[in-house]
């Protein structure tokens, strides 16, 4: 009964690196309706990538998210203007294929330009736990927490308070009227998804520098992040937020206290008891979209 | 209609020929791997093309009849012919279970929970020591086919695989053109009007649904027989990919697409075997290309150059009636 | 003793009452059809006809009020089911399978009188090829009656404006309902093809149907076709009467008629 604080704490911080991890999910799904299979891998490529200039390039951690983060998201804008965009409208299932296929090439692409091998990304404070009370949490992933709280708040001000934010919603809510407005639309849902893309990026780049970067991480990544959206309902900002906690706890007690090996069942079961029940998702009582 | 069945029997009729005709043991096998795709593909087309929704799932199937016939026969030592068609059962009694559950759903919805559930079952297989035996698998599935018959030679088992395809091609084939196989078709095209006139689409779901995963199961006993051995690997999503393209490629909705899908990729898949990764990549960038510029596949765009031959005659008549 | 208790009405509604959020779309609206009968229902746009369509054939469950059908209640069954009893509709918004021809379009519209065993679905027997054989001919026979038999082998979308609404009559004749209810099925067609349609629709009392309901906006049509007109109004039933009378009714003419005319 003594570990239960240190049990919260871990699932507290897992529950913020989930939510950090699936807000790019999210946000493209709230904004666009697209469903980014290929989310996972933007999450990898965020890790593989940091990996690789703070490696090789040798820069610092926060000098190496800024280089990753203008990296990704001209990714992110290239692929919505080259392959989203010729699907748009068309409904959801050929944005589903679409990002699919994206995610086999982007894996084994890089798979056959890395290989398999786990690679660790310098983090930015020397690894120790600290102590609070009966609770340990290494400086590390204090650091995460404060950098993904940060993103976290960064990202719903973009949307809500810039005017970019702005065009967003009003090509969300009526895409005609948005471009008779004079947005050009085209240019939202690039920035959009790019985004959504930058945001997975980064919370691949610092996690892997508490866990490590790996090519083959994204289809776990993309599989966790449809359950914590699932589980706060689609589209939904805060419903992610809450979602990623839940799961982080659920696992970190179930883990604790039930058994490690299949701590991994625990969201699914959580997203199929959901989707019988409330098929909204648990926490959207008409929730922002994001 | 006939043209579909003649050219099904003909593949059929073609195939049988193929071990009396070939010996090399490498073409063999890449034949039975090629029926075995078929069938799996077959089955992921009635989902995919007749209840109109995207299983990400269907691996959940292939695994479930996979086991089955392994553990039947490693612990009981069934024949084959018992535990392939109870890998069938066993998979369409999941297959009830799962789409009950996740034929509710739609969209993106449907696609995640049905990869849930796949997920689900790898990781059970691969907690679940006492009976999968983990990670390990259940290695030494046996050959015999009934009493002491054993199948000893590839020319044997592609005998059955195709036996296998006979009977997922005739049950497919007389779904589709059967009143339930219109009736699923009606809900995919159009919901509203299929309610309209009469068709449950949670019911005409669910048998497509069932068929699908009764075959694939089939496939799964196959496959734990003729590997001789079966992992929690059964489940990932390798396979999944592998299903996906052929059924896209060859055009998913039709009886032909997903036989030529699993035939060219099969093929396709052998010429990049050393470079996995690259193969992959490969597999990435032709779905991608598919979505973008086939997105009916090769049946599709056949048809479509059909369709455009025809309609140049009446064209010229309708012009001659206003004149 | 009134006329009602009787004689069974083939449809009777009861104060069926819909309300969306704050709207009241319909409001405590009663009707009923008689067997034979042809019934117009009409009212300005958003009066609330599609709402009813939608409450009487189950896409919809009323807020409020019941629906009867060949004297069952059928409230809040699924739409599926009550087709089944014989109550077919048509949409509004164009609603047919695009990529099928217009043939197969109504092949399917077969449904129901060719569903079978899952057993004959794999191993169909004798009883299945005449089920099949009867339902390809109905099939060709109603795409002629609807005047589409030049079209039976073009693929949907490549149909008219018309000839679209055509086809979804055809296909809900295939169902062979004894109630058969169509939301605007005339939009879209010329006033000469409209005048052809109302001939066609008059022919189909008692021969394939035993009763119509029709919501149109071509007036000409409707009073000419029906045998009594039901009148809604900001979802209330503001007159009801033979054509004559719906004619001379003031109010009708100021809500409706009054207000088509300016
Ligand atoms: N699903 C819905 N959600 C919210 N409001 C609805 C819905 N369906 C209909 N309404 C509203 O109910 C009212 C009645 O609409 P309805 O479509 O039944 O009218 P109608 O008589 O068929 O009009 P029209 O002649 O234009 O077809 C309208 O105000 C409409 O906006
Ligand atoms: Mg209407």
């Amino acid at each position: 009964m003594d570990l239960f604080p240190q049990f919260l704490a871990n699932g507290l911080v897992m529950g913020v690196f989930y939510a950090l991890s699936a807000l790019g999910l999210t946000l493209i799904f709230g904004l666009m309706r697209v469903v980014n299979f290929a989310h996972g891998e933007f999450y990898m490529l965020g890790g593989v990538s940091g990996w690789f200039v703070t490696n090789y390039l040798g820069l610092d951690f926060f000098s190496g998210l800024i280089v990753v983060a203008a990296f990704m998201a001209a990714v992110g804008w290239l692929v919505d203007r080259f392959l989203i965009e010729r699907v748009r409208g068309q409904g959801e299932e050929p944005g589903i294929l679409l990002t699919i296929g994206l995610s086999i090439f982007l894996v084994n692409g890089t798979l056959l330009l890395v290989g398999p091998a786990p690679m660790k990304v310098a983090g930015a404070v020397a690894e120790g736990p600290l102590f609070f009370g009966p609770i340990a949490v290494t400086k590390l992933r204090l650091l995460a927490v404060g950098v993904g709280i940060a993103l976290i708040v960064g990202a719903h001000l973009l949307i809500r308070r810039t005017r970019l934010g702005a065009a967003m919603r009003a090509t969300f809510q009526d895409p005609m009227a948005a471009s008779l407005a004079g947005i050009r639309t085209g240019h939202v849902y690039a920035a959009t998804f790019a985004l959504g893309c930058t945001l997975a990026a980064l919370s691949g780049m610092l996690l892997a520098s508490i866990y490590s970067a790996q090519a083959s991480v994204g289809g776990l990544i993309s599989l966790k992040s449809f359950v914590v959206v699932i589980l706060g309902g689609m589209g939904s900002f805060a419903g992610a937020i809450a979602g990623g906690l839940l799961l982080g706890v659920a696992e970190a007690m179930w883990g604790g206290y039930v058994s490690m090996g299949m701590v991994d069942v625990i969201g699914f079961v959580l997203v199929i008891l959901i989707l019988l029940f409330r098929p909204q998702g648990l926490f959207s009582i008409r929730t922002e979209r994001a | 209609m006939t043209l579909e069945r003649n050219i099904l029997l003909a593949f059929l009729a073609g195939a049988a020929l193929l071990p009396f005709a070939v010996t090399d043991q490498y073409i063999l096998h890449l034949a039975i791997m090629a029926l075995f795709y078929a069938v799996l593909a077959s089955s992921l087309n009635l989902v995919v093309g007749y209840v109109g929704e995207f299983s990400l799932g269907h691996t959940a199937f292939l695994g479930t009849g996979a086991y089955t016939a392994a553990l039947l026969s490693t612990q009981a030592g069934m024949p084959m012919w018992v535990t392939i068609p109870l890998a069938g059962l066993v998979s369409a009694v999941f297959g009830f279970a799962i789409g009950a559950i996740t034929l509710r759903l739609q969209g993106p919805y449907f696609v995640i929970v049905t990869l849930s559930f796949a997920e689900v079952l790898r990781i059970v297989a691969n907690n679940w020591i006492a009976v999968t035996n983990g990670p390990m698998g259940l290695a030494g599935v046996g050959q015999t086919l009934f009493g002491d018959v054993a199948v000893t030679d590839k020319a044997g088992f592609f005998l059955i695989v195709l036996g296998i395809a006979a009977v997922a091609l005739y049950l497919s084939y007389r779904f589709v053109y059967s009143n339930a196989g219109r009736a699923a078709v009606a809900v995919r095209e159009n919901r509203y009007v299929a309610q309209s006139i009469g068709v449950d689409p949670f019911g005409t779901a669910m048998q497509a649904f069932v068929l699908g995963a009764f075959l694939a199961g089939l496939a799964g006993g196959f496959y734990a027989h003729y590997i001789s051995f079966v992992g929690p690997e059964v489940f990932r999503f390798a396979f999944m990919a592998t299903m996906i393209i052929m059924v896209l490629l060859g055009g998913k909705g039709t009886l032909i697409g997903p036989l030529a899908g699993a035939v060219i990729v099969t093929v396709l898949e052998e010429y990049l075997r050393e470079v996995q990764e690259l193969r992959l990549t490969l597999f990435g960038l032709i779905v991608m290309a598919i979505v973008l510029f086939l997105p009916n596949g090769l049946m599709g765009f056949i048809a479509l150059r059909r369709e455009q031959q025809a309609a140049k005659p009446t064209l010229n008549a309708a012009k001659e009636r206003t004149v | 003793m009134t006329a009602t208790t009787e004689r069974q009405p083939l449809l009777r509604a009861d104060d069926l009452t819909m309300t969306f959020g704050g709207i009241t779309a319909v409001k405590d609206f009663s009707f009923h059809i008689e067997p034979g009968e042809i019934v117009g229902l009409i009212g300005p746009n958003g009066a609330g006809k599609t709402t009813c369509f939608n409450m009487l054939t189950g896409f919809y469950a009323p807020s409020n009020g019941r629906v009867r059908f060949k004297g069952q209640d059928i409230t809040n069954r699924k739409p599926h089911a009550i087709a089944r009893l014989g109550l077919v509709r048509s949409f509004q918004k164009t609603n047919v399978m695009k990529r099928l021809t217009v043939f197969e379009n109504v092949l399917t519209g077969h449904y129901m009188a060719s569903r079978q065993s899952l057993l004959a679905t794999f191993f169909p027997g004798e009883a299945v090829r005449r089920a099949e054989r009867e339902a390809r001919e109905s099939a060709a026979a109603i795409v002629e009656t609807m005047g589409l038999a030049q079209r039976m082998n073009a693929p949907a979308h490549l149909l008219s404006c018309g000839e679209l609404r055509l086809l979804e009559v055809a296909v809900a004749l295939a169902a062979k309902p004894s109630l058969l209810m169509l939301d605007e099925p005339a939009a879209g067609l010329n006033s000469h093809e409209a005048g052809t349609f109302g001939a066609v629709l008059k022919t189909l009392i008692g021969r394939s149907i035993d009763a119509l309901l029709i919501v149109e906006h071509n007036m000409d049509l409707v009073m000419s076709v029906s045998d009594r007109i039901v009148v809604l109004n900001f979802g209330r039933k503001l007159a009801e009467g033979r054509p004559a009378e719906i004619i001379e009714n003031r109010q009708v003419a100021e809500a409706y008629l009054g207000k088509a005319a300016a």
